[in-house]
């Protein structure tokens, strides 16, 4: 079982050491050299080992710096969601998956969430408290595992300007 | 159309074969109508109608019609041969033209109902030569089937379209047309004014039902208002919106209630009581048609009551159909907001809010009115009214193809919604974790300072936490759960810290505490005596739940499902706007149950002394820090600010960020999520999303 262990290990230090993006895949889980179909050794958990300073955390903090141009003239509602869709132009949010709702204050508003690891992308969308202006929608691409880890030195920031 | 439709046409058919009498005192009302009589059959819990049998035997209007418990059958005045008729099971009449001095002779009655007590046809027409009649249907009476004249019509001079039986007392009550409701003793032809009941207009069916509650419809809208007799509320109350017509008369059998438990073909709104939930409570519901096309979102379904909060299916029953109204934007008090509703057809939508948490939809509240709304997603534009009261409240929503809905009451189609809202200050923003509706995981193993046997499900409890600030600075925070495993031998209690909040800044007083949406009375969760804002939210979990038979632990062993059973809602004011950058889901920790043994490697019940939180979250004020030297297998050290952990990095405590499907009892965390080693030996740089489904071995996992 160790043995297995220490060859998986180094595979992942191989991969993150090659500086690609992160992979939702498992084929870095057999051990090198084996055969696909070998059924691999079922691990323990117990057998599995961290640093200290792990926290096993499956969410990230994301910094928001919004500054809307469109809502400096007419007050806008802001709403950052999890979960869309997209048509063509259009966007179909499920509002029941946002993680800030806030309104624009002269068009601005600044925070932090936190997001789960399992959400790769967010939608922020402006509606204006005058029915006559359609909202505006900005799609932002979160960073997810190697690149959050790499990071290190704050949380991403994503900006609408 | 409907159920009762589909059951009608069984039984039409060109040639009239008399059947029997009915086999049942049926719940549903029916009415005959049209210029060549046709009987409907009404649910007058929704308005919901449909055709019963469109060939009654008849080339006339039948009317006056009541339904006897006796013998089963209803009867009317057959206008056709001028002559009482029986109906018959299947809706055809029967002309009893034995029937003995009919007078006067080619008379016609619009205003009838059997008397159940004394087994009697009462039929009523004002003027002097008319009058109330009685025609005996006792067949041992020397006047069976004879037709006497109790009074006459000028004497009893009486502006009404129908009367209907009490079940008990032998009275027939009516309204008029100017809503003056009148009682009549049949026996000597006279009449009270007991009250006005508040509602004008031609009341061509009316009836009663058990419980001494008497149905009045409206011809002109088709409105079917309540009238409590039993209870002397003579305060006419909208009941349901039904079908309206020119020609209309109602009859029903007085003994039974107007609720068919057996009809789940209702869809009932799911806020608390107060808001008009229950039937008894004349609660929000609409009639469900078998080819249902009017409802907000993907989906309604149907129940044989309402179900509050606590209650209510839509989590029970995994089936939530609370899924067609969404807001777009917070709710703040004195500004505009946008709503998302998803009509699946043209329809009325009306929306109520209330905005003063008084516990009821207030006639002022309504904050949609009878607004057309097409088929498909679409915003709706709101006003919250000024004034309104920041916090959790609920919202109604309604959608049929009547107008003039109110906040309770039964129309025949379309449905009710109800929605948990925020109503938030002016300027304020919303932090949501995981999202709004959204549940994320905490999950622990009890046995530190010990290895445990990573199932982690010795306690699991998802969370939701939402953060209002204004100005940047947090002004209240709610944190909703739900207890959704018990895996321990061990009595545990649960509770969290907000981080680096001190109690003194909490507003204790504006605490509000739920447990399946009961506030908890006598306690505040804000536990005294400490520095730290720590909020107990169980002292002992096993005082919420209870494993199934045969069963030794709550919802993670194979065959031992249950629904959640503990739910909670915790909302903490803070006493002046703070600066915090608290996110998540906060510090949540389990504890010792004060008393309770908690393993031999404590010579006492380590109680509130015992903790077990997040790894690399320190403990309380309220714990031991003698605990944490070296036993087991801890690997904890204050001064390197590492707790609860393991020899090997491994933690006691996890939070998951999802609504987590965990592993069953004593299956490892690794077997049911094969991905897991590979996060953690990369330290989340791989598959960091190894806690979803679709990283999970199913057959691993525990399934309700």
């Amino acid at each position: 079982m160790k043995h297995v262990i220490a060859l998986t290990s180094l595979t992942l230090l191989l991969t993150a050491c090659g500086g690609g993006p992160a992979s939702e895949s498992d084929s870095h889980t057999g051990p090198l050299g084996e055969t696909p179909d070998t059924t691999p050794t079922l691990e323990n958990t117990a057998d599995l080992r961290s640093s200290a300073e792990f926290n096993f955390d499956t969410s990230r903090a994301i910094a928001i710096d919004f500054d809307v141009a469109q809502a400096k003239t007419s007050p806008g509602l802001m709403s950052l969601c999890t979960v869309y869709t997209k048509q063509g132009d259009q966007y179909d949010v499920d509002y029941d998956s946002c993680t800030v709702q806030a309104p624009l204050v002269n068009g601005e508003y600044s925070g932090k969430m936190d997001v789960t690891n399992d959400i790769n992308s967010v939608i922020g969308v402006v509606w204006f408290k005058d029915p006559d202006i359609a909202p505006v929608y900005k799609e932002f691409s979160l960073e997810v595992g190697a690149k959050v880890a790499r990071r290190g030195a704050g949380p991403q920031t994503i900006v609408w300007r | 159309m409907r159920r009762l439709l589909l059951s009608g046409m069984l039984l039409c058919c060109s040639q009239v074969v008399l059947a029997d009498a009915f086999n049942e005192c049926p719940s549903r009302a029916f009415l005959t109508q049209d210029a060549v009589a046709k009987t409907y059959g009404i649910n007058l819990v929704t308005g919901d109608y449909g055709l019963l049998q469109d060939d009654m035997g008849t080339k006339s209007k039948v009317n006056a019609t009541g339904f006897n418990p006796n013998d089963q059958y209803l009867y009317g005045w057959g206008y056709e041969k001028h002559v009482p008729v029986r109906i018959h099971s299947d809706f055809t009449v029967e002309y009893l033209t034995d029937v003995e001095n009919i007078t006067p002779s080619k008379s016609n009655f619009y205003v009838g109902d059997v008397s159940l007590t004394n087994n009697t046809y009462y039929v009523y027409r004002g003027g002097e030569e008319n009058g109330l009649f009685a025609i005996s249907l006792d067949e041992s009476s020397e006047n069976f089937h004879k037709m006497i004249r109790v009074v006459d019509g000028k004497t009893l001079s009486l502006k009404i379209f129908d009367i209907a039986f009490h079940p008990s007392n032998g009275d027939a009550y009516t309204v008029d047309k100017f809503g003056k409701l009148h009682r009549l003793n049949v026996k000597d032809g006279t009449s009270k004014e007991l009250a006005d009941v508040g509602v004008t207009g031609t009341f061509g069916a009316v009836y009663f039902d058990v419980d001494e509650n008497l149905y009045i419809s409206s011809n002109k809208d088709g409105h079917i208002y309540k009238i409590s007799i039993g209870t002397e509320d003579y305060k006419a109350k909208l009941f349901a919106i039904g079908p309206s017509s020119s020609v209309n008369d109602g009859a029903r059998c007085a003994l039974a209630p107007v609720v068919d438990v057996s009809d789940v073909n209702v869809d009932y709104g799911d806020a608390p009581e107060s808001y008009g939930t229950y039937l008894k409570d004349n609660g929000a519901r609409h009639g469900l048609t078998d080819n249902n096309t009017l409802y907000l979102g993907k989906t309604v379904d149907g129940e044989s009551d309402g179900k509050p909060m606590p209650l209510s299916d839509d989590s029970s029953d995994r089936n939530d159909d609370e899924d067609g109204v969404q807001f777009a934007t917070t709710l703040q008090a004195g500004d505009s907001a946008v709503v998302m509703v998803e009509p699946s057809a043209s329809g009325i939508l009306s929306a109520w809010l209330d905005h003063d948490q008084n516990g009821a939809f207030d006639a002022d509240e309504q904050i949609i009115i009878d607004k057309e709304v097409e088929a498909g997603k679409q915003p709706i534009y709101i006003k919250v009214p000024e004034g309104s009261k920041p916090g959790s409240t609920w919202a109604r929503f309604r959608l049929s193809s009547s107008v003039g809905m109110e906040p309770t009451g039964g129309v025949s189609d379309g449905e009710v919604e109800d929605h948990n809202v925020n109503i938030t200050v002016e300027g304020s923003s919303v932090n949501y974790y995981p999202s709004s509706s959204k549940w994320s995981t905490v999950v622990f193993e009890d046995n530190w300072p010990f290895e445990g046997d990573y199932d982690m499900n010795d306690l699991v409890a998802n969370l939701r936490t939402s953060i209002f600030r204004t100005d940047g600075k947090a002004t209240l925070v709610n944190i909703s759960g739900q207890l959704t495993a018990v895996g321990a031998a061990y009595h545990n209690g649960f509770g969290i810290r907000l981080p680096d909040v001190l109690r003194d800044q909490v507003d204790e007083e504006g605490i509000n505490y739920t447990i399946n949406d009961r506030p908890v009375k006598n306690y505040s969760p804000l536990e005294a005596g400490r520095y730290e804002a720590i909020f107990i939210l169980a002292f002992n979990t096993w005082s919420y739940v209870s494993a199934g038979e045969n069963c030794t632990f709550y919802r993670t062993e194979e065959g031992c499902g249950s629904d959640v059973q503990m739910r909670f809602n915790l909302t903490i004011p803070f006493k002046e706007p703070i600066e915090t950058d608290i996110s998540g889901i906060f510090d949540p920790f389990l504890f010792a149950t004060p008393g309770a043994w908690h393993g031999d490697h404590f010579d006492t019940p380590p109680g509130r002394s015992y903790e077990i939180h997040l790894k690399n979250h320190h403990a309380t004020e309220a714990f031991n820090y003698k605990f944490m030297n070296g036993s087991g297998q801890d690997a904890s050290n204050p001064d390197k600010k590492h707790f609860f952990q393991t020899t090997k990095g491994l933690p006691w405590a996890m939070e998951v960020g999802n609504e987590w499907k965990y592993p069953k009892e004593y299956r490892d965390i690794t077997h049911a999520y094969p991905k897991f080693p590979s996060f953690v030996r990369s330290e989340g740089a791989e598959n960091p999303s190894w806690f979803t489904f679709k990283n999970a071995v199913e057959s691993i996992l525990f399934k309700n």
